[in-house]
């Protein structure tokens, strides 16, 4: 590809020009789901790249699969059939590698621990207390909760909750974060800064985003590519390389021309169900 | 120290004492005045006196003390078999769906009706009677404690995978305290359930403790002294699961402070 914008063709294989190895890479990955008693397709024909280090953002109308993608990413669901490699290794069951950030942040945190131990969680067992508090510490620092350890995550508001639960994925230095709508839940305000507080972090320690969203505008923001899955069963229908500079802002970066021709485009994507 | 008696202060439920009080002194009032008038219904302060006998003869601490111990066990024998039982039947299908029928059947069983098959196998000693209080008190814990482990959010099996927790430490660290307040509720019903069972066990037959000296000071005609009992068991009853609670909230705070935010 050409450094020009758009597309690829809804079967090929969606890949970025950015050199070296891909960190992801399905091929044909369909999956099928029990629903009321027979197997509903869910996903079907997906053929994705994702290089190392790439923030890829996956928008799409509701009961698409989306959700389900993620899952087969982050190795909690097994697709039907296809090929799902993380590394050029078969994905077959969650890595330390690719960690999940849920959008339910108030159930996928443990009540009854504090923030600190809802973020040693990963870690226990794992590694000497001090290199562990450490890791701690820093990964709370990161996302500007260091003075809220020992609260219990249910007194914070939830913008602070969702920063406990990317601050419990990042004290596994994974590689990959995937995160299933992650702002969804949020008001505007808290949720840019959550946006920006992300893109900063995601700078520090160079871990490759994939994120769900429904909001095209963040996905515009946030990532360098864009893919659009539409249909019952989902299925790759767009994408589109952002191609804005780094880093955003959210001023600036919202006012020049790229982003609204990007956003525009994918409005329309969506609204087609395909490309054009 | 002074901030922590305040706290203290605020925290007893002045207008509920009043109430209780209240009822005491009507009570008291009635029958002082001649208004209630039965042999065997004395007012608060003639309870009063039974009670300070029971202290002077010396029957009241050691019938105390029996049921007591006979309680403890009971519950201890119900909230280990119980809780572990109800994990077990709780996260495998396969053996709920084997146990469940024949839980439901055991479950519905009146449990007094097993107190004379009990002394007629162990004898009339606190062996039976224990035994059949942690049967009567091991069915709350068990049933809590499944139901619990089933409402486990499922986004939390999803946490322990993503964050690759083991079996092992899934069981420990996510599911049995997510399963806590359940837990909870159920060790609180089994204490309830030990003690109203150790005290009929005492009084169809076991000849110790608080429900055996109920009915002899029934059988003697003292009702002071009886009411005395009476009572006494519903204070125990209060006491043991305030000291129950605290306890909890020492050993296990995090899942305390999550019971406590669900109950206000």
């Amino acid at each position: 590809m050409n450094g020009e914008t758009m597309v690829a063709a809804p079967m090929a294989p969606a890949s970025s020009d950015a050199g070296g190895a891909p960190i992801f890479e399905l091929r044909g990955v369909e999956v099928s789901l029990p629903s009321g008693g027979e197997m509903r397709r869910i996903l079907d024909g997906i053929d994705l790249e994702v290089q190392a280090g790439d923030v890829v953002g996956v928008v799409g109308p509701s009961g698409t699969g989306k959700t389900t993608l993620l899952r087969v990413l982050g190795g909690l669901l097994q697709p039907t059939a296809g090929t799902v490699l993380l590394d050029a290794k078969p994905v077959v069951e969650p890595t330390g590698d690719a960690v999940t950030v849920f959008q339910d942040y108030a159930s996928a945190l443990l009540p009854w621990r504090t923030v600190e131990r809802n973020v040693a969680l990963p870690l226990e067992g794992r590694m000497p207390r001090a290199q562990r508090a450490d890791r701690i510490r820093h990964a709370l620092e990161m996302v500007g909760l260091a003075d809220r350890a020992g609260e219990y995550p249910w007194r914070l508001s939830g913008g602070m909750q969702q920063r406990v639960q990317i601050a419990r994925a990042m004290v596994m230095e994974p590689r990959v974060l995937l995160m299933d709508e992650p702002f969804g839940a949020l008001d505007a305000i808290t949720k840019a800064s959550l946006q920006d507080q992300l893109l900063q972090v995601r700078a520090e320690i160079g871990a490759t985003v994939v994120f769900i969203t429904h909001d095209v505008e963040e996905a515009v923001y946030l990532a360098d590519r864009v893919i659009v899955i539409h249909g019952t069963p989902g299925r790759l229908v767009h994408e589109v390389r952002t191609e804005l500079p780094r880093p955003r802002d959210q001023l600036a970066t919202r006012d020049l021309p790229r982003y609204h021709d990007v956003r525009h485009e994918l409005a329309q994507t969506l609204r087609n169900g395909r490309a054009g | 120290m002074a901030a922590r008696a305040r706290r203290a202060l605020a925290a007893v439920n002045w207008l509920g004492i009043g109430v209780i009080v209240a009822v005491l002194g009507a009570w008291q009032l009635l029958v002082s005045a001649g208004a209630i008038h039965y042999h065997s219904l004395p007012g608060p302060l003639g309870i009063w006196d039974g009670l300070r006998d029971l202290v002077r003869i010396g029957t009241l601490w050691p019938a105390l003390r029996h049921t007591l111990l006979a309680v403890a066990q009971a519950w201890g024998l119900a909230v280990g078999v119980g809780g572990v039982a109800g994990l077990l039947l709780g996260s495998n299908r396969t053996v709920a769906s084997w146990t469940n029928a024949t839980v439901d059947v055991f479950r519905s069983l009146p449990v007094v009706a097993f107190i004379p098959i009990a002394i007629l196998i162990w004898g009339p000693a606190t062996k039976a009677e224990v035994l059949v209080a942690a049967y009567a008190a091991v069915w709350p814990m068990l049933v809590n404690t499944a139901g619990g482990v089933r409402g486990v959010a499922p986004r939390l099996h999803d946490v322990a995978r993503s964050l690759r927790l083991s079996r092992t430490a899934t069981a420990v660290k996510i599911v049995m305290p997510a399963t806590g307040a359940a837990m909870m509720v159920g060790a609180r019903l089994a204490l309830g359930t030990a003690l109203v069972v150790c005290v009929v066990a005492e009084m169809i037959g076991v000849p110790l403790g608080i429900g055996y000296n109920l009915v002899l000071e029934q059988s003697a005609d003292q009702p002071a002294r009886m009411w005395a009992y009476v009572l006494i068991v519903g204070v125990l009853g209060i006491l043991v699961n305030a000291v129950l609670v605290r306890a909890m909230r020492c050993a296990f705070p995090g899942v305390s402070a999550l019971a406590t935010r669900a109950g206000r």
